[in-house]
């Protein structure tokens, strides 16, 4: 196997509207700041590649809509998701009292395999405020609030890059550690017993034709293995409709 | 126009002439000078054919056969093709049939290509396809001379002769009845495309050249030469032509009242078309019919269901055929263009203010409010005149109102206003604070109008009073509407009509109007955006099979990544730029302005704006498919897809799309879909629903 290999790992990010996800994810992978972000509709995400150890790690970010009523749209951006970066303002309480809400609804709609240890983290945002006499939720508050949760805690200011870089740079390795986790547990058991007996042969072919190593990443393997199965049933269905266009030829 | 100019060379004794020789007799160029040089004055004819018919059903025996003349006049080269009199093989075939079909002196310069076919069995014949999109139904030569009529016109016009079939792209037009054809004559169809002043636009050499690399390697794969024909079949739909040729011909007998020649001029387009896609329809039913038993013919076409319908399963099968070699969809991207070129109606000057005044009577009202929405969906609205035109598209004014009763509504929705304003303006700090629900919606929205459109000017300042406009404005919504409160998105969806109104009791109120339509967009349960969402993928179900299937292969049939497109009507995602004009952001906004008012005609159809999504995803299905875009990708390169989107061009799409789905496209969509009114409502607003028949 080889020791370069690169990973693609999927970072959600949460919070209240106007905590300021896009313009810590733009500092980020940018370097930039502009006071006018346009509110986020929908989703969307950045990609910034670095490198861990022996690791090149493609972090791809998902910024969402930070109004409650768009949440229903989580199930269709979470997916796949290795990490989760909850935000909150400092300096407005309403937002860090979400926090739970926002916690709870990623588990319910992203569904990973172990809750529990799901990877979160937590970035308490706009500390640079009135050079933080603005700031409602203390420090120690958020603190505790990670610590019941076991949740990394980093204090940022996109607008003046504080800690923007560090905080990124330990999702990206929380990420990571989950993804190897999520590896070892993998290659036990795979849950997908209906369609695996059929799949498994063309799968393999697959894996033979190319470099092992891109499939090995579980996430790659568990991706590809769908899509293998999906194209079995097409087929399938193919074997039926193929004689169609034979027939017009013979009456033409 | 030339039409006109040369329009009598088609005289009755050139018809009886033709009668009389019954057999073919071919003149060329020389013998023929003297023989015809007298019809008139200056006009030459180089070219003459006896017996060149069209097919207008799948039955050759009930062709039109007429005479194909090359006439020269001037420095111009005219073709014409003249059915001939009471020669009718076929007691089917009016003479009004015959007269649809009629060529009347198109001069050379205004063709695009010339396509030449040669099948193994049966007639050569040639697609005329002309630059402003139209192509003129096969012209079988009975009594051979294509080549001759190919040399004919090489002599007097700049000709370029396309390598081979696949080099499809260039042709561009003549989607059906090409698709249609390949299946009669086989894919081994011997097919020759001319260009015919080709070159003289400058965009069109630029996509021409583009195009070439794709068209080598289509070229080089033996499976992907079936591709052309896969897209075309879904549109084929025998329901929705028998429709479309119908109204035409509808539509002809109304214009022959009206007597506006360029009414008739279009309409002459719309009919032919119509008569070459029942052609198409009736070809392939039959041949449909022969191969499976039952089908085109019988009656469930009406009944939307994929499964049932023959076309999807040979488009699907071609899918599938390619899959086992994993060859990338070449799923044909030029269908599109040319469909485009077909159908889509050249878009008009936006509406002016004197043109405006011309659709008021006396006392204000709009006499004709269809022909205004006709004419608004076509060309838009003047930027001056939206202030005035806007409050009708919306739904604030009737268009049988006065400009009195006008007047008056202003006032007294003026202080209704004021009154709602009040309602949170009288919240004091102290009430505020035991008011959690207000203080939230206040503060969501102020974090929302400052992020505005802040790069127009209109909103640049800091302190600007529009921006605390906007604001008022919705929190003042936000109790009119108190159930549906603020929501993201509806920030987007108010500036441009503060910017176009100016005054803010007027704004309110116009986006009241537009909020009875758009509302459900925003419902917490999200289910208008859903509605819409599953209509869009039922419609590109309907009008891109292969589009669909590839979407469900990869799992993105949710189209949440067209999410936005929907939520807040092309804002902000699709920056349109016409023909490569600078891009800024005032033009950007304008352009949001000019797709919003065309799609508030609801000219055609209430839900134009999906159309406009298809239209999108077709103009990039060759990439889409081609890079193998998973959701993610796609997600990302439609938030990206900027500065390629032509605006006119996507909304002649749309319209193209709209007409070919035509009530099977109606039917994808769920009654109450926004922008339609809630079903509720429908008695309330049964006369302008019926307006927006089409």
């Amino acid at each position: 196997m080889s020791i370069r290999r690169r990973t693609l790992l999927k970072v959600i990010v949460l919070g209240d509207s106007g905590v300021g996800k896009t313009s810590l994810m733009n500092q980020y992978v940018h370097k930039k700041f502009s006071q006018q972000y346009k509110a986020t509709i929908g989703a969307d995400f950045v990609t910034k590649e670095l490198q861990i150890d022996d690791r090149l790690v493609t972090l791809q970010i998902w910024d969402t809509a930070g109004q409650e009523r768009f949440q229903s749209l989580g199930v269709a951006f979470y997916r796949g998701a290795d990490c989760c970066v909850l935000v909150y303002d400092v300096n407005v309480m309403r937002s860090f009292d979400n926090l739970d809400n926002w916690h709870e609804e990623f588990l319910k709609q992203a569904n990973p395999p172990d809750p529990k240890t799901f990877p979160f983290i937590l970035l308490g945002n706009k500390i640079d405020i009135d050079g933080g006499n603005s700031r409602v939720v203390s420090e120690k508050k958020a603190k505790e609030w990670c610590t019941s949760k076991g949740i990394p805690y980093f204090e940022t200011s996109a607008k003046e890059d504080i800690n923007v870089d560090a905080a990124f740079l330990s999702i990206a390795k929380t990420a990571l550690a989950n993804e190897h986790e999520q590896d070892i547990e993998k290659h036990r058991a795979t849950p997908w017993d209906g369609l695996r007996e059929k799949s498994l042969k063309w799968l393999n072919g697959m894996s033979k034709e190319r470099s092992s190593e891109h499939y090995n990443t579980s996430k790659a393997f568990r991706r590809q293995f769908q899509r293998r199965s999906k194209e079995v049933a097409v087929h399938a269905k193919a074997d039926v409709a193929i004689r169609v266009p034979y027939l017009i030829h013979v009456v033409a | 126009m030339h039409e006109i100019d040369v329009h009598d060379l088609s005289d009755d004794a050139d018809y009886a002439a033709s009668v009389q020789q019954g057999s073919a007799s071919m003149y060329r160029s020389n013998s023929s000078k003297q023989g015809s040089s007298g019809e008139q004055e200056g006009a030459e004819i180089v070219y003459v054919k006896d017996n060149v018919a069209i097919h207008p059903t799948q039955y050759a025996s009930e062709r039109i056969s007429g005479r194909l003349k090359l006439i020269k006049q001037g420095g111009s080269l005219f073709m014409t093709w003249i059915p001939y009199k009471g020669q009718s093989s076929s007691a089917r075939l009016s003479e009004k049939d015959k007269s649809l079909y009629t060529i009347r002196a198109i001069p050379i310069s205004d063709v695009r290509s010339i396509r030449r076919h040669t099948p193994t069995l049966g007639w050569q014949y040639v697609i005329v396809v002309l630059s402003s999109g139209l192509a003129f139904p096969p012209l079988y030569f009975y009594n051979g001379g294509v080549r001759e009529f190919i040399a004919t016109i090489k002599q007097h016009a700049y000709l370029v002769r396309t390598p081979t079939m696949n080099s499809f792209q260039v042709f561009k037009v003549a989607e059906l009845q090409v698709y249609q054809l390949r299946i009669r004559s086989r894919s081994a169809d011997d097919a020759n495309v001319f260009l015919v002043n080709d070159f003289q636009d400058p965009l069109q050499r630029t996509l021409s050249s583009l195009e070439l690399p794709r068209a080598v390697s289509v070229t080089n794969s033996p499976s992907s030469a079936a591709a052309p024909s896969e897209s075309p079949s879904s549109w084929t739909d025998g329901e929705t032509f028998d429709r479309n040729s119908a109204l035409a011909q509808q539509n002809a007998r109304q214009r022959q009242k009206h007597n506006d020649p360029a009414r008739d001029l279009s309409i002459q387009v719309l009919e032919k078309f119509s008569l070459v896609t029942r052609f198409a329809r009736e070809t392939t039913s039959q041949l449909f019919g022969e191969a499976q038993g039952d089908g085109f013919i019988t009656n469930d076409r009406r009944k939307h269901d994929g499964k049932t319908h023959d076309y999807p399963r040979i488009a699907e099968s071609n899918d599938a055929q390619k899959l086992p070699e994993d060859v990338p969809v070449p799923a044909d991207p030029l269908e599109f263009d040319k469909l485009s070129l077909v159908w889509g109606k050249p878009r008009q000057p936006p509406l002016g203010t004197e043109e405006w005044s011309a659709f008021l009577d006396s006392e204000g009202r709009v006499t004709d409010s269809e022909a205004v929405r006709k004419r608004m969906f076509y060309g838009g609205v003047e930027p001056d005149l939206r202030k005035e035109v806007w409050r009708f598209l919306l739904g604030y004014h009737s268009y049988d109102s006065t400009y009195a009763e006008r007047e008056y509504l202003m006032s007294v929705k003026k202080s209704e206003y004021e009154t709602i304003k009040n309602q949170w303006k009288s919240i004091s700090k102290e009430q505020a604070k035991r008011f959690t629900k207000f203080r939230e919606r206040r503060g969501l929205i102020e974090k929302d109008v400052v992020r505005t459109d802040r790069s127009i000017s209109f909103y640049e300042e800091d302190d600007s009073p529009n921006i605390k406009c906007l604001r008022d404005i919705l929190l003042t919504y936000s109790f009119y509407n108190f159930d549906l409160g603020y929501c993201q998105g509806m920030s987007d969806l108010l500036s441009p009509i503060l910017f176009v109104m100016g005054d803010e009791s007027e704004t309110f109120w116009c986006f009241v109007a537009l909020m009875e339509r758009l509302g459900p967009n925003f419902n917490r349960d999200q289910n208008g955006m859903h509605s819409q969402l599953f209509a869009l993928s039922k419609l590109v179900e309907l009008l891109d099979i292969p589009l669909h299937n590839y979407f469900e292969q990869k799992d993105c049939l949710n189209y949440f990544f067209c999410f936005r497109w929907v939520l807040i009507q092309f804002k902000r995602q699709a920056v349109f730029i016409y023909l490569y004009l600078v891009s800024c952001r005032e033009f950007e906004f304008e352009q949001t302005m000019r797709l919003w008012e065309v799609l508030w005609t609801h000219y055609g159809s209430e839900h134009l704006h999906l159309y406009v999504c298809v239209a999108i995803l077709k103009r990039h299905r060759s990439k889409i498919i081609g890079e193998g875009m998973d959701f993610d990708t796609l997600l990302k390169f439609i938030n990206e897809l900027s500065g390629h989107i032509d605006l006119e061009a996507i909304l002649r799409d749309a319209e193209a799309l709209c007409i070919c789905a035509g009530e099977n496209g109606e039917s994808c969509i769920p009654p109450g879909t926004p922008p339609s009114l809630p079903v509720d409502d429908t008695s309330m607003y049964y006369q302008q629903d019926d307006d927006d028949v089409l």
